[in-house]
């Protein structure tokens, strides 16, 4: 028995059968004066063809606007965060400088770099409301609601022993619980709330009566004694801390309130071939609370946590938000490879489509001869092109995700 | 040599352009001669033009170079028929369908190809029972496009009055 298989074969087409005396001109010169028919039943090739090419040419056309379109989003996004992520830097400069002794008892100090915070938190504030031709660019399946005041959200609950020199660390959530209700009062947005337990003073003598000292945005309130478990504290325009067990002396437990991220889980995917999608742009929900490919970091919350804690002027309290400003800041460095290789990726493909939208437009216009597997062949190329694309992405986004492991 | 096609009109040819398919082909039992050449240029399709009966021609295809992992069996008897030793001298093509009006139905055989030793031009349909005799050319996904505009094609033709 012969097995015959494409590899076997000395010659790749059938084309050795026939010699080369003549090609198709001959054959249609022939065929002008012939009884040739023109009817679609007659040559059906020419029909197809021609169905084919209109085909192809408008889902080319569409996926070549696509792409271009999210190309350009990426583009964008990959400044806004790049932007971002030079805020954290500087807010990171903030607590070197202001997280020492140097400055303390220097409450101007404090003052002025509260308002650099600020000023920071509102450049993130307003990169992460960006957008392009009216669209967000960190809105999750396109939505339109901005982070601003009328969406907000408490943070994570923070801990921290007040006047140690150890950093932040998350609360158990079992045990303390931040709330924000709307419907009690409008807080200054954003707001940085500091509950402190004390069962002794600053000697170190044990109080007569636990106590729960309260601080917003650095201004003091009206001390709480302890009461029966669960104890809910009232901070003021809707803001709450519920606390089920004691805490430990001097541990200091904070939280913020901050626009909340009130889009979708995802952007929308990107067609980039008749079955296959790409992954949108990075939504707000991880640039600014971390989810997703995020680190879990509330990025607008850090630095209203860090403002805080310079309105309170506690150089040790600045110096313990170090580990959550960088942490964001890693969070926009993440966020900002994965924009960049998509948009690299997004691009090719992008490149890919407009050559093949230009031969096929000139195919069309010229009526030039070609016939559907030269077309297929294009657009499976074009799809193995991308896969290979895909699987780039995946290899550089690992490596560029190590980086941040150290 | 020459022929009065129906298709092409007058072709010449030389003898050693032949292809001769002896036992011709199922349903074309007359026609035991043929002509190949491209449908185009760098073309995947070429014409399969039948000498003795000039209004036959069929559009054949590579089968190879639509689909990947293909493996043909000739049968000892058919390789002897054939005179055919070596499976570098055989060039194999199966014969597409194309339904009028309905272009992306297109489908070509593979259960039955024919077979032809490139070295004495002798050939013949084979029976590979492994295959579809009416394996489509065109992906499902594409079909469905064009067949919506084939029928928006005809919409607007009603239309039109024509």
């Amino acid at each position: 028995m012969l097995r015959v298989t494409q590899a076997s074969l000395y010659r790749a087409s059938v084309s050795a059968l026939q010699d080369q005396y003549r090609n198709m001109a001959t054959v249609q010169e022939q065929s002008l004066t012939s009884q040739h028919a023109n009817k679609p039943s007659d040559d059906p090739m020419a029909a197809f063809r021609d169905l084919l090419l209109s085909n192809d040419l408008s889902q080319v056309e569409s996926m070549s606007r696509t792409t271009s379109l999210a190309a350009e989003r990426f583009k964008h996004a990959e400044t806004a965060l790049g932007d971002m992520h030079d805020k954290y830097l500087d807010a990171q400069d903030l607590v070197l400088q202001l997280g020492n002794s140097i400055a303390a008892g220097d409450p101007d100090v404090f003052t002025a770099a509260s308002r650099k915070a600020r000023a920071l938190y509102d450049d993130v504030l307003k990169n992460a409301n960006s957008q392009l031709d009216g669209v967000p660019l960190f809105g999750g399946s396109r939505t339109n609601l901005p982070f601003d005041a009328a969406n907000l959200s408490t943070t994570p609950v923070h801990s921290w022993t007040d006047g140690s020199s150890d950093g932040m660390t998350l609360a158990d959530t079992t045990q303390f619980t931040a709330a924000y209700d709307s419907t009690v009062g409008a807080p200054s947005v954003p707001s940085s709330v500091k509950v402190t337990y004390r069962t002794t003073d600053d000697t170190g003598a044990a109080l007569a009566t636990n106590v729960y000292k309260l601080n917003v945005n650095g201004v003091d309130l009206t001390d709480v004694e302890e009461g029966a478990y669960p104890q809910t504290l009232d901070l003021g325009d809707g803001m709450s801390l519920t606390v089920n067990s004691a805490p430990s002396d001097k541990q200091a437990l904070f939280f913020e309130v901050v626009p909340s991220y009130q889009g979708g889980a995802k952007d929308r995917e990107v067609r980039v071939a008749s079955n296959q999608k790409f992954e949108g742009n990075v939504t707000g929900d991880e640039v600014i609370e971390g989810a997703g490919n995020g680190r879990g970091v509330n990025a607008l919350g850090t630095l209203a946590g860090l403002e805080g804690a310079l309105l309170r002027g506690d150089y040790k309290e600045v110096s313990a938000w170090l580990s959550p400003v960088q942490e964001a800041r890693a969070q926009m460095s993440d966020l900002q490879a994965i924009t960049g290789v998509r948009n690299v990726l997004m691009e090719s493909v992008n490149t890919t489509l407009t050559d093949d939208q230009l031969i096929l437009e000139e195919t069309k216009a010229l009526n030039i001869e070609v016939d559907i597997f030269e077309v297929m062949s294009r657009l499976q190329e074009t799809s193995q092109a991308m896969q290979i694309m895909t699987v780039s992405e995946r290899q550089v986004l690992d490596t560029s995700l190590l980086d941040f492991i150290r | 040599m020459e022929i009065q096609g129906t298709r092409f009109g007058e072709l010449e040819f030389d003898e050693n352009e032949i292809i001769y398919l002896n036992e011709g082909l199922l349903g074309f039992p007359l026609s035991k001669r043929f002509l190949l050449f491209p449908y185009g240029d760098d073309s995947s399709f070429f014409w399969l033009q039948s000498v003795d009966e000039p209004e036959i021609a069929f559009i054949v295809i590579n089968p190879f170079e639509f689909f990947a992992d293909l493996e043909f069996a000739v049968e000892d008897d058919d390789a002897a028929s054939l005179s055919l030793a070596r499976s570098e001298d055989v060039e194999i093509f199966t014969l597409v369908t194309i339904p009028e009006g309905r272009p992306e139905e297109m489908r070509t055989n593979l259960a039955g190809p024919v077979v032809v030793n490139v070295a004495n031009r002798q050939g013949k349909q084979v029976l590979c029972k492994q295959y579809s005799p009416r394996q489509p050319l065109i992906p499902e996904s594409m079909r469905a496009s064009l067949r919506e505009r084939t029928q928006e094609k005809r919409s607007g033709r009603a239309a039109g009055g024509r």
